[in-house]
């Protein structure tokens, strides 16, 4: 289970924003692979740039983000006493929804803190897959089981609105032209990324039963 | 390596993006951590409510606001009962800009961009440092009549900006109206002394609405207003090229020619002249200029105004009886963007003219009339604490070339106009998306391209972000204070927006912050020595109340202003109601009241094309947020209206695409076919065409019309010329 998780992890770590130091996270990942399955090759340096700048960045240009509560319903929350449910509960592509707010109290019980960065992204998938392979290693197969049903069965939207953001970036002008080829194999790297993902993480859902 | 990556960075044999050593116990629980268990526990311990104020940001108006959240996540928001504009209620487009604090297409950190066009993210003190140092280049080299800045006014924004600049030694501050309402309020000054009016509805008889719509903009108050006099019998007329939204609650619709509005108010005031109609005490007690009004409104007969409107000399006539058998209680509206706000070489003079017809209605301070009401603002705060900025040496630019425009606004245009004549070399935009929306974009980039310097600070990467050097992200309105708002009317009030939720993004900034920041950078820190809280509070102080009390309360009622009614004073230079102006005659203009054609004149096989707006979207502003996007895409609300008749003629069926067609762009959009829009005429709504491609859900999603408008300027007031434009429209076969 431990390796399991880990290779998830470090496939989940590659949605992170690396900079030049990216071509060790995916030394990590080919390293962490496990029966059999394949770690994705790392990407030139100017693909890599255009998908950590354009899609895995908040507000940029081709900003699709591996955030858990962008591709589910924002809220069930309701006001209590009979008050009704949220305003926007049915929304999605909004930031911190309850998958959010869930995660928030997770780290909260395991005394884990949320740098910075990701403030607006508790459940962005790196996050997601870390806390994934922290219970593994702490040998708690079913808080594994739990949070890959609750909090990683929302790739296949992911890779979707990838596929979206590609299909019509051809439609769409972009500020630079040149950028247009970096940016459709960035997006299509992060299909690959996410479809890797996904098999690992079935690899792993599997072997829990 | 920027601060934020420095975080985000990890040993890539062992990564931590999660910082702490995560409590071992916790780890191996078992049953407590899925969502389910979670959701359960939260269902039956309700979580921590808290309500807060804040003033809506989905337009101008600022409806004052309730939120709600529940452990510190927004759960919905509502109309402040209290607040004179909303009343209890929100509009649709108040509902779906409270959105935004969560949406996944704000800006979140500072951007560069780079000599490609393409962004990078820059640190706050790098873009304050870099800034700063390029406005002290412009002002050593061209002096601060080279900087300018625009905005769309919010309570700390206009407070903010005019400082910042004024600090800077620079007058150049403009506000969006000449593409919103300057002509009309520049009009309504020169006649009243005052630049703008209500119209008093419990009481009111008989209103005529000059293409504005209350059912398509602006204000829930409005609505219930006039839904009351409706509910009471008024007569409510709607004058348009279009049976607008507001169409529910009006008796009777007079499709007009657009941009004749002024040929149907001269005939309107011809018959109250001609067949003695008016309020003779009013005209001779309280107005200037009436004889040579007089003179010249002879010819401005029905039949004449028929000939240039197409409205029926009948439908004129029986107009101006009804109105001067309501009279006083009646009052022509005076609208706000609409027909005359900012649409043609005519905007001022029809504000003047519907202020003439009013006057020689007498109703002027009368009940079911025309209000002329007073605001509150702050006073004079401690000079020490709050040290004055000294008046700017040099006039602004624009104020010699437009001297009819409104003082307090300016026109912006001059801004273009300076960028490409070198005058301008830094421009500043807050909250003001002028590229896409204040004249022709195409001229606008020209322009700005012209530029040394330009710096955008709004919460989406918009058309003018996307051509601006920096680009600083504010936090919205729910996560910010601002300054006090203070509200005019029959009674005066003060509102405040408060943060109702945490930050979402860290680098995001309120305002004020990257003022005082960009004024610390350009060397003139010195006059922003105190805290947003002290000055409201200073503020506040002033007009009898204090920080905790507004924040406390969402609004507060000030001193009663004692309105009554009766005929105002009129704080022209005359004192008195304006038929005649001297201003005007200077700027080399008619004095007199009278009339003025549009400038445009489609030819046979064109059509006139106006605008307009929709109940749930502000101009470019929110056609990117989720919810109000899909509203639009639901109902196929980017389409072009045209008429029926004119469909028919073109073999156009409703839903077809079709091309339309400029002398400065072409487009391709569907068509609603419609009954309710004048032969001759297309209307298409003023939200659509994004070409941010940062906006995903908007780019390229319907017409953005200013793509085919000219670039006029109104002669002497520097308006935007908004419908001047003929154009043609064909079927684009499959």
């Amino acid at each position: 289970m431990q390796k399991r998780a880990n290779y998830v992890r470090a496939l989940g770590a590659l949605f992170a924003l690396w900079g030049a130091d990216y071509p060790a996270a995916y030394e990590g990942a080919q390293a962490a692979a496990v029966d059999g399955l394949a770690a994705p090759a790392p990407p030139s340096a100017a693909v890599r740039r255009r998908l950590e700048d354009e899609v895995l960045t908040l507000g940029a240009l081709a900003a699709t983000l591996p955030v858990e509560s962008l591709y589910k319903p924002w809220a069930s929350m309701s006001g209590g006493d009979g008050d009704g449910p949220a305003q926007f509960g049915a929304a999605r592509n909004l930031l911190l929804g309850d998958s959010a707010q869930h995660m928030r109290a997770l780290y909260d019980g395991l005394e884990l803190e949320v740098p910075p960065a990701y403030e607006a992204m508790p459940d962005h998938v790196a996050l997601l897959t870390e806390v994934a392979c922290l219970y593994a290693e702490a040998g708690n197969g079913e808080a594994v089981r739990a949070l890959l049903a609750d909090h990683l069965d929302w790739l296949g939207a992911y890779e979707d609105a990838l596929a979206t953001r590609l299909a019509t970036l051809g439609a769409r002008p972009l500020p630079v032209a040149q950028h247009h080829d970096e940016l459709t194999a960035a997006l299509a790297h992060g299909r690959e990324l996410t479809g890797a993902l996904t098999r690992a993480i079935h690899n792993l859902s599997q072997s829990l039963r | 390596m920027q601060e934020k990556e420095a975080l985000m960075r990890c040993n890539p044999t062992r990564r931590t993006f999660l910082k702490g050593t995560a409590a071992t116990a916790a780890l191996a629980a078992v049953g407590t951590c899925s969502v389910a268990t979670w959701q359960a526990e939260r269902a039956e311990a309700a979580g921590a409510k808290t309500q807060g104020a804040s003033l809506c940001n989905g337009c101008s108006s600022k409806c004052g606001l309730v939120a709600t959240t529940l452990d510190g996540r927004l759960w919905t928001v509502e109309g402040m009962e209290e607040h004179p504009y909303s009343k209890g209620t929100l509009c649709g487009r108040g509902h779906g800009t409270a959105q935004w604090a969560y949406s996944d297409g704000r800006l979140t950190q500072p951007m560069k961009r780079a000599e490609d066009g393409s962004f990078a993210p820059i640190s706050w003190d790098d873009a304050f440092a870099e800034i700063g140092a390029k406005v002290q280049e412009i002002l050593a080299e061209a002096g601060p009549e080279a900087l300018a800045i625009v905005q769309d006014p919010r309570p700390s924004g206009k407070y903010y900006s005019k400082r910042f600049m004024n600090a800077l030694g620079s007058a150049n501050v403009y506000t969006h109206a000449a593409a919103c309402n300057l002509s009309k309020e520049s009009g309504i000054q020169e006649a009243t002394g005052a630049s703008n009016y209500s119209v008093d509805f419990p009481n009111t008889k008989m209103v005529v609405f000059i293409g504005r719509s209350y059912g398509d903009g602006i204000r829930p108050s409005s609505v219930k207003s006039l839904a009351g006099a409706a509910d009471k019998g008024a007569r409510v007329v709607i004058v348009d090229p279009r049976l607008n939204n507001t169409g529910i609650f009006a008796t009777d619709w007079v499709p007009i020619k657009p941009g004749t509005d002024i040929a149907l108010l001269l005939g309107i005031a011809n018959v109250l002249v001609t067949n003695d109609l008016y309020d003779h005490e009013f005209i001779e007690q309280f107005t200037v200029g009436f004889p040579e009004f007089a003179a010249q409104v002879a010819e401005y007969t029905p039949a004449w105004a028929e000939g240039i409107c197409d409205v029926p000399a009948d439908t004129i006539v029986e107009l101006a009886e009804a109105l001067a058998a309501a009279a006083p209680a009646c009052a022509i509206e005076p609208s706000w963007r609409a027909a005359f706000g900012c649409a043609y070489q005519n905007s001022f003079e029809t504000a003047r003219a519907v202020c003439a017809v009013n006057a020689l209605l007498g109703c002027w301070g009368q009940k079911g009339g025309a209000l002329i009401t007073s605001s509150p603002k702050a006073g004079d705060v401690d000079p020490v604490k709050f040290p004055k900025v000294p008046e700017p040496a040099v006039k602004r630019v624009g104020d010699a070339e437009f001297p009819l425009a409104l003082s307090g606004t300016g026109t912006n245009l001059a801004v273009l106009n300076g960028c490409n004549d070198g005058t301008v070399q830094g421009v500043f935009f807050y909250n003001s998306n002028a590229v896409q929306g204040y004249a022709q974009p195409a001229k606008w980039r020209e322009a700005l391209a012209k530029a040394k310097l330009v710096v955008t600070i709004d919460v989406q990467m918009s058309e003018t972000a996307l051509v601006s050097d920096y680009v600083l992200p504010e936090c919205t309105v729910l996560e910010r204070m601002e300054l006090p708002e203070f509200i005019g009317g029959k009674k005066h009030y003060v509102a405040l927006r408060t943060p109702v939720i945490d930050r979402v993004h860290p680098e995001t900034k309120p305002c004020d912050e990257i003022f005082v920041g960009l004024a610390e950078a350009c060397g003139v820190g010195q006059y922003f020595p105190f805290t947003i809280e002290e000055l409201a509070d200073a503020q506040l102080a002033t007009v009898g109340t204090s920080l905790d009390a507004v924040r406390e309360a969402g609004i507060v009622e000030l001193a009663d202003p004692g309105f009554e009614f009766g005929t105002p004073t009129f704080k022209t230079p005359t004192e008195k109601f304006q038929f005649t102006s001297a201003k005007v005659a200077e700027a080399g203009l008619n004095p007199v009241i009278g009339y003025v054609p549009r400038l445009v004149e489609p030819a046979a096989g064109e059509f006139s094309l106006i605008g307009g707006k929709q109940g749930i979207h502000s101009h470019t502003m929110t056609l990117n947020l989720e919810a109000l996007n899909a509203i639009s895409r639901e109902y196929q609300l980017e389409r072009l209206w045209m008429a029926a008749s004119d469909a028919a003629e073109l073999g156009i069926a409703d839903g077809d695409t079709v091309e339309l067609s400029s002398s400065e762009a072409s487009g391709r959009v569907a068509v609603k076919v419609t009954e309710r829009l004048k032969p001759g005429v297309l209307f298409l709504p003023t939200h659509y065409g994004s070409t941010s491609p940062y906006l995903t859900r908007a780019q390229g999603f319907g017409l953005n019309m200013m793509d085919f408008i000219p670039l006029h300027l109104e002669p002497a007031v520097g308006s935007t010329m908004s419908q001047e434009v003929a154009v043609t429209v064909r079927k684009v076969e499959d």
